[in-house]
């Protein structure tokens, strides 16, 4: 291919997509090099006016501030429980589903798989009310089996996996019947491997998800126990115009955004392709 | 030792094989958690929602009367409700109007496969996988009217010192605003994979017509994109007719009222208030409104949306 000439007109195109992209770094870059710039700073440095852009001397301390004000490893491993839990049961309710309404023909099956797929319509933020006081009724406030069943059914899981089964070829699986198979083995060694991609894909939209989730805990828990990191950071939060410890809340607020932006970092490509399918929700 | 454990596991095996598997080897066995759960928690609430929209209930005195269109009437006749239905058409009309065609100028100029293309698109996509959270507390202290930093940028320009979310004039403003700079990259990621689609000898075409830049993003890379303008309209009509993380966080629907959406009222009225009738029957109302333009779109998907 022959070298393109720099012509004025390329020159412009040139000069604009490079202010486009300063304009973008800036917008997204420096907020967050504000925060962690701040959460190193003192008291005294935070409510300077007009604000330094770096502390004078880094205050690590901040962390440990930070960490024994919110309580953090008590929310972290409620964290942790609420989002395993879910990814492990939905494991176990909706790949079987999945597989059942990729390979299998039974009656009904145009009306359950509507069923089925009933979230992506309905989103449950509308009828969060209702769903509260369903849990209400079961006792379910304030504790893990109310921030972990409702959601280990997800129509967005089961639609993307449904995706991926349909594609695999039905001659292995018939092999694989032939030579005695249970069910069981048919699923773990022979559907979960060979979808092994999309698996790891739904699974870590389910993780993002639930230890991004602040609605849910929100909506049905009333005290602290199984509340999870985020209500931790909101705790910290400022009422109305009362005095702020913007370092300790942006040093809390770095502690929860550190294990998204590592697993980000890692995989990238798997982040963006679970979200390109699940903007749905 | 080992023949006689070896004849135990055959055994185990053999009743495993014909008493249990045949259970799992029937379908509805393996839908059956899904339905379950997806009865419980998705289908019995909505009927809740509906059937409760025309109930007075009130937990407390134990009382469930059926009031017919009460609800609807007290929520069309509450000044508070309709500016909350208000906030909530503004909110969405703008997110649509200005974010949408936003993230396709970005992705127009990011389209390319250089590593600084590249950077610059994983770095805007970072805050859409970032807790909401994180965001508003972030968002916040950069807002904050006296030691927050866009006022100070403002400052440069010239601009008078803004009150940001705690101002009745600009509260729902910096709600948008927030709102616009998490969701972009998702945007611009959606958009760019829509015009990686476009077959390149289109474009060459049009180059062999003799057709310039302008004419060509108009007459070519819209029409082609519009399957992906539609998912993106309604995925972000969904989103913002549900937002209610922001709300809470930053302004819980304050001053006075002017930036609370749809959702937010709803916790307002039937969770803090308890007045659960009138709730649902907002609910309802915003069930009706996703239900219409969910099925618009689709219609207009199937008639004008150009396909391959």
């Amino acid at each position: 291919m022959e070298k393109k000439k720099l012509t004025p007109k390329r020159v412009v195109g040139i000069v604009l997509t490079a202010v486009v992209i300063v304009l973008l770094l800036v917008a997204y870059i420096f907020p967050v090099f504000y925060m962690i710039s701040t959460s190193l700073k003192t008291m005294y440095e935070v409510n300077l006016s007009p604000p330094s852009l770096l502390p004078e001397t880094p205050q690590w301390q901040n962390y440990a501030d930070a960490w024994k004000k919110m309580d953090f490893f008590h929310y972290l491993v409620n964290s942790i429980v609420v989002s395993v839990c879910t990814i492990i049961g939905q494991f176990f309710v909706c790949v079987p589903c999945a597989y059942a309404f990729a390979k299998k023909e039974f009656r009904f099956k145009k009306i359950l798989n509507g069923l089925v797929l009933f979230d992506l319509i309905v989103p449950a933020q509308i009828i969060f009310l209702s769903i509260y006081l369903i849990e209400s009724k079961l006792g379910w406030i304030d504790t893990y089996q109310g921030l972990i069943v409702p959601f280990i059914y997800s129509a967005f899981s089961i639609f993307f996996m449904l995706q991926t089964f349909k594609t695999l070829p039905d001659d292995v699986i018939d092999a694989a019947k032939l030579d005695r198979c249970s069910e069981f083995q048919i699923i773990a060694d022979i559907v979960v491997p060979m979808a092994k991609p999309t698996i790891i894909t739904t699974v870590l939209f389910t993780f993002v998800y639930k230890w991004n989730d602040y609605f849910w805990t929100s909506i049905l828990t009333t005290t602290d126990l199984v509340r999870t990191l985020p209500m931790a950071i909101q705790n910290l939060m400022p009422v109305g115009n009362a005095a702020n410890e913007w370092h300790t809340i942006m040093a809390g607020n770095l502690m929860l955004f550190a294990p998204m932006f590592i697993l980000y970092l890692f995989a990238v490509k798997n982040i963006k392709r679970m979200f390109a399918y699940g903007g749905i929700k | 030792m080992a023949e006689k454990l070896n004849a135990v596991r055959a055994r185990l095996r053999d009743f495993f094989m014909k008493r249990i598997n045949p259970i799992f080897q029937c379908p509805y066995v393996l839908i059956a958690p899904a339905v379950i759960l997806c009865i419980t928690f998705s289908v019995i609430p909505t009927i809740m929602s509906i059937r409760n929209s025309f109930f007075r209930t009130d937990y407390v005195m134990g009382v469930d009367k059926f009031v017919g269109l009460s609800n609807y009437d007290s929520i069309f006749s509450d000044p508070n409700f309709l500016q909350v239905f208000g906030n909530t058409l503004i909110f969405t009309a703008v997110t649509v109007l200005f974010a949408l065609p936003l993230a396709v100028l970005v992705a127009v100029f990011l389209n390319k496969n250089t590593a600084i293309h590249n950077f610059t698109q994983s770095v805007i996509f970072t805050p859409y996988i970032i807790s909401w959270v994180s965001i508003a507390a972030l968002w916040m202290f950069l807002m904050d009217p006296q030691f927050g930093i866009l006022n100070l940028v403002l400052g440069y320009f010239g601009i008078e010192p803004l009150m940001w979310m705690l101002s009745e004039k600009t509260a729902l403003a910096s709600i948008i605003i927030v709102s616009i700079w998490k969701s972009l990259g998702y945007n611009v990621m959606i958009v760019t994979s829509g015009l990686q689609s476009i077959p390149n000898e289109i474009y060459e075409a049009a180059r062999l017509d003799k057709s310039n830049k302008v004419r060509t993003f108009f007459k070519i890379t819209v029409p082609m994109l519009s399957p992906t303008f539609v998912f993106l309209v309604t995925t972000t009509i969904i989103s913002t007719f549900s937002t209610y993380d922001l709300i809470k966080l930053m302004t819980q629907g304050g001053p006075r009222n002017s930036s609370n959406l749809m959702v937010y009222w709803i916790y307002q009225t039937g969770y803090l208030e308890f007045n659960v009738g009138k709730a649902m029957a907002g609910g309802v109302i915003l069930l009706l409104f996703i239900g219409v333009i969910s099925i618009a779109n689709f219609t207009m998907m199937n008639k004008r949306v150009h396909y391959k």
